[in-house]
């Protein structure tokens, strides 16, 4: 699978993310580069905005926008919440803006999971063969506390393709990596990624490490050109860290789709 | 003799277009990507030409064409505020005296581009964006301009019977004989990862030639283009005007076209 298809306005890139908005997304230990901390949804939230930015960057042609990405956004709790209403064009993203989201109880991320690939069966038949194949960001701060194991949908959804590679699953780890790591990430700009399941220290770790496409070369290779430089071949499209630059680093992959 | 001056209008599509400068032709082509058509919005290429006569009454030329950088800010504004500038720095500053060493217009154009900087800073910070922008499209917009506006491009000045060349980046220059083939000397490898900035200047070393008037006789076609253009370079020197419109049009239809600009100059 080739990974090569670019972002265009025949050929948008598909984006779809799922955030973990359970109660736990409200502590705050999240550090930041001045060396104060905050809440891990405002960080999250940020880095969202971000990579918005970002794309609309890659976007601009003078001061218009071309579709060149589709985004969904979902945030779940017990519940799946639609937070753009669909599917919507960067260009209608830039009207919309990033709403605040609300950290509350319970952590469905099947309910979440099964919710992208109902949206990924609608949209897929839709998509031109040009198409980058799509991709599912998904941020979470923990283990599930409600529904079943999403393992399985994620497996499914992973085998969903377009003739440019199969659906691509990233997961980001929200909160202190030595939950996760044995070795927590130091520095992003340097990190070299995840390969192996050996270095994770738990069960939960692993299961988010198999739902985690390895990272195709042509986003490695846009990656590399950000600044982040570490991440190796065969790494796993996963992070995990209570880094603000960690945080950015995991959302950038997501808007790693190539644009020429 | 007063001075003529031929500049690119990037809000709209020009066809092959033909001017007598003195002895020497020109045919030029300028055409904004789909995207830019769709959008209503400027190309991010631009051209311009000046002719005149030198202080021995010989023809003048000084030319410029440039590619501005899509992610950067407003590259339709970088490359018209570049193309300006280097017409102005080989016409008024470089050509006295002449150059008769690459080095010296290496020299000579980066100390001018450094010294451009707070023109071109200034510029990028007075550009007013329309007001009704979305907050996000602003806040995008505002972060590239503090990152400023970028483009690459490729130069020339005919003075004396000695042709000059400079270029940076990823622009297009071709020097042929009347065969059709390259005369030696020139090499423009493209380069995306150099560039004109208009708060850094130079990112890159800029390239250089200079042709002395006995050389410069076997130059027959001087070609600066963009590459939206790249697909054809190899036939383009001897494309007819109607088989060039076809080219560009064809490549516009395609959803991922560039903007497309080209100088042909025939002596």
């Amino acid at each position: 699978m080739p990974y090569i298809a670019t972002a265009n306005r025949k050929t948008p890139a598909l984006l779809i993310y799922l955030l973990d908005c359970s109660g736990s997304m409200n502590e705050p230990d999240i550090k930041l580069a001045d060396g104060s901390s905050a809440t891990r949804m405002s960080v999250a939230l940020k880095a969202i905005e971000d990579i918005i930015i970002r794309m609309i960057q890659l976007s601009t042609r003078g001061t218009a926008i071309s579709p060149r990405y589709r985004i969904g956004v979902f945030a779940y709790t017990s519940q799946v919440i639609d937070i753009l209403g669909g599917i919507k064009s960067i260009d209608e993203v830039a009207q919309l803006g990033i709403p605040d989201l609300e950290a509350q109880n319970l952590t469905n991320t099947e309910a979440a999971f099964l919710k992208a690939e109902q949206v990924l069966q609608a949209e897929i038949p839709r998509l031109d063969p040009g198409s980058p194949a799509p991709l599912i960001c998904h941020m979470t701060d923990g283990e599930i506390t409600m529904g079943g194991d999403p393992s399985p949908v994620a497996e499914r959804i992973m085998q969903m393709a377009v003739p440019d590679g199969r659906v691509l699953i990233e997961n980001i780890f929200v909160g202190p990596s030595a939950h996760l790591l044995r070795h927590p990430t130091i520095e992003a700009k340097d990190w070299s990624g995840l390969t192996s399941s050996d270095e994770l220290v738990d069960e939960y770790a692993r299961r988010l490490f198999n739902m985690s496409s390895p990272l195709p070369d042509g986003y490695r290779t846009v990656m590399h050109e950000m600044g982040y430089r570490g991440l190796q071949a065969g790494a796993r499209m996963m992070f995990a860290g209570n880094d603000q630059a960690l945080l950015k680093m995991a959302f950038a992959m997501s808007s790693a789709t190539p644009t020429r | 003799m007063k001075n003529l001056c031929f500049i690119a209008d990037q809000t709209c599509e020009a066809p092959v277009q033909r001017q007598t400068l003195g002895s020497v032709r020109l045919r030029s082509v300028f055409s904004r990507s789909s995207d830019a058509q769709l959008l209503g919005q400027p190309g991010q290429d631009h051209f311009q030409v000046v002719f005149g006569e030198s202080g021995s009454h010989q023809s003048k030329i000084a030319f410029a064409v440039c590619d501005g950088v899509g992610s950067s800010f407003m590259g339709d504004l970088g490359a018209r505020l570049l193309s300006k500038a280097l017409c102005y720095a080989l016409w008024s500053i470089l050509s006295a005296p002449p150059p008769t060493k690459s080095a010296q217009i290496v020299v000579g154009l980066t100390d001018f581009l450094d010294k451009f900087v707070p023109n071109s800073t200034r510029a990028v910070m007075e550009f007013a964006l329309p007001d009704k922008l979305p907050a996000l499209t602003r806040r995008a917009l505002d972060e590239q301009r503090a990152y400023g506006s970028e483009a690459m491009f490729v130069c020339g000045m005919l003075l004396n019977g000695c042709w000059t060349f400079a270029w940076l980046g990823d622009a297009r220059l071709q020097i042929l004989d009347e065969h059709l083939c390259a005369v030696e000397g020139v090499s423009a490898i493209p380069d995306t990862n150099n560039r004109w900035s208009s708060s850094r200047g130079a990112r890159g070393v800029v390239q250089a030639h200079v042709f002395r008037a006995k050389s410069a006789q076997a130059i027959k076609h001087i070609l600066a283009f963009s590459d939206g253009l790249a697909s054809v370079e190899t036939q383009l020197a001897s494309m007819s005007d109607e088989a060039i419109n076809a080219e560009v049009a064809r490549l516009t239809l395609s959803t991922t076209s560039d903007d497309i600009s080209l100088l042909h100059f025939m002596l």
